[in-house]
């Protein structure tokens, strides 16, 4: 079962459905079986072209249907190979149901390990920032380059590893850990941070109207700054630290709108 | 409130793109909040309060184990409720700034709301789910793709139900500033600028956390040369 295979018995059109249904992994997600069902969904054209009969088809989902957890974009690569091995064991190999199931149970985590981190933790946050520097300054078109930047990638990627998932069946798990996605990261790491800082003095520069005369705004901006920064390191939730910075700041600017008046 | 109909379709694909399907994004407080911008006729007021939602909540990861604060559900809401009441109430200027600091208290009860009624969706889908496999086991073939799409129906009738439900709240809540003494709008206003601080300390902190102290004080230095820049020539 190490053999990269050449054929594409399943056809582009069956490749293309799991493509697309693939954007809707997690419409199921449960707790406790976790994308089970979302996975049975995305490689079904597999199970209409390979099996006709109705007894083969409900034996397919039965494998399928047990616990998948995975990223859902880099999930495509899993779905490519588990398509290739589907194939592979329809028209008779060594492969057998244990080794798809056995598959699935070791990918799957590894690309919501790594998908998570590269989806979830950079490249959704760093195309938020382009998207808020753009629209800072650009307006409406912040949220085009958000959109462009986060899905253009994905997209791209999404269908590459569903095609090289196919290509090379189980032995795709050695590109998971791709020395390209680890130097992807370090640069939106890097790159997001430092555009973060930019964009936050901006923010608080802009928004308080540092131009005026009304610089004790811009001085309770700096003030809650600090005081929030210190509260979540101290862990305390978003939800609690909003309201609370909320009340603060109305009772400081209706103090000091008194005082001035 | 003939938009009413189209802000409940909106809410629907918000919440079901958040973690649904088919997660393009679209869902992002920086997209609804300009969208929604547009739609009541205030881009430049809707790309603002994107800014600050976005940045308030960049470190939160949408996955789909996680229960978090329905963050996104909870920037739509709160933004069509301050357009809504600028429009019914006739807010503008410092009223509508005003206007915004009960939108955004109103955001954290959306959110805990989202998240609770995320928890509820994913057991529904549990028992979905134990369905299906028993119905599988016991030898019959049920239509596997009826049973995914009735998730999605799921997600987007949750974000469907609780704009429904929220945003004529919402509207009320934040049309109760134009009761208001005047001498409110001012204070009120200024305070919805000063809470610039505290979102872009969450933002901050998501990269602070990640290691990253050199570049965010190289970009910050960035930042302020930036500022003075702008200050000296006007």
């Amino acid at each position: 079962m190490d053999n990269a295979h050449t054929e594409n018995r399943l056809g582009t059109k069956t490749l293309l459905s799991i493509f697309f249904r693939s954007f809707f992994l997690q419409s199921s997600f449960s707790t406790r079986y976790r994308q089970n069902v979302g996975f049975a969904f995305c490689i079904e054209p597999v199970a209409k072209k390979l099996w006709t009969d109705a007894d083969s088809r409900r034996k397919f989902l039965v494998r399928h249907t047990d616990y998948f957890n995975g990223n859902p974009f880099m999930a495509t690569l899993i779905l490519g190979a588990v398509a290739n091995m589907e194939e592979r064991l329809r028209y008779g190999s060594d492969l057998t149901e244990r080794d798809i199931q056995r598959f699935k149970k070791m990918a799957g985590p590894a690309t919501g390990s790594v998908g998570d981190r590269f989806f979830w933790s950079n490249l959704r946050p760093f195309g938020l920032i382009l998207g808020l520097i753009s629209a800072f300054f650009f307006g409406i078109w912040g949220a085009a380059v958000f959109l462009a930047a986060f899905n253009i990638p994905m997209v791209v990627m999404k269908w590459n590893w569903l095609m090289e998932g196919y290509r090379l069946g189980p032995n795709v798990v050695g590109r998971i850990k791709s020395p390209r996605l680890a130097l992807a990261e370090r640069i939106m790491e890097d790159g997001g941070s430092i555009l973060i800082a930019f964009f936050s003095v901006m923010v608080i520069f802009d928004f308080t109207g540092a131009d005026n005369s009304l610089h004790w705004i811009l001085a309770g901006a700096l003030g809650l700054f600090l005081f929030s920064f210190v509260m979540l390191r101290k862990h305390l939730p978003i939800h609690k630290l909003f309201p609370a910075a909320i009340v603060i700041s109305v009772m400081l600017c209706l103090v000091m709108s008194w005082i001035i008046s | 409130m003939g938009i009413y109909p189209v802000l409940i379709l909106l809410g629907g694909i918000v919440a079901a793109d958040t973690t649904s399907g088919p997660q393009i994004l679209i869902s992002e407080p920086i997209v609804v909040c300009s969208m929604l911008g547009m739609l009541f006729g205030f881009p430049e007021t809707g790309i603002l309060i994107g800014i600050v939602y976005q940045l308030l909540w960049l470190g939160y990861l949408p996955l789909g184990g996680t229960v978090f604060t329905d963050s996104n559900m909870a920037a739509f809401v709160s933004t069509a409720s301050l357009f809504a009441a600028s429009d019914m109430f006739n807010l503008s200027g410092a009223a509508m700034k005003a206007a915004f600091i009960p939108a955004m208290l109103f955001s954290v009860i959306v959110g805990y709301t989202g998240l609770r009624l995320h928890v509820y969706e994913q057991h529904i889908n549990g028992r979905r789910n134990d369905a299906l496999l028993s119905r599988l086991e016991s030898g019959k073939l049920p239509s596997i793709t009826r049973l995914h799409l009735s998730g999605i129906v799921t997600a987007f009738l949750k974000g469907a139900f609780m704009t429904a439900v929220f945003i004529p709240a919402g509207t009320l809540l934040c049309g109760m500033v134009s009761y208001l003494p005047d001498s409110f709008f001012e204070g009120m206003s200024n305070a919805s600028m000063m809470i610039t601080g505290t979102v872009t300390a969450s933002a901050i902190l998501f990269y602070r956390t990640k290691g990253k102290n050199k570049s965010l004080i190289f970009g910050a230095i960035g930042g302020f040369a930036w500022i003075m820049l702008i200050l000296k020539t006007g």
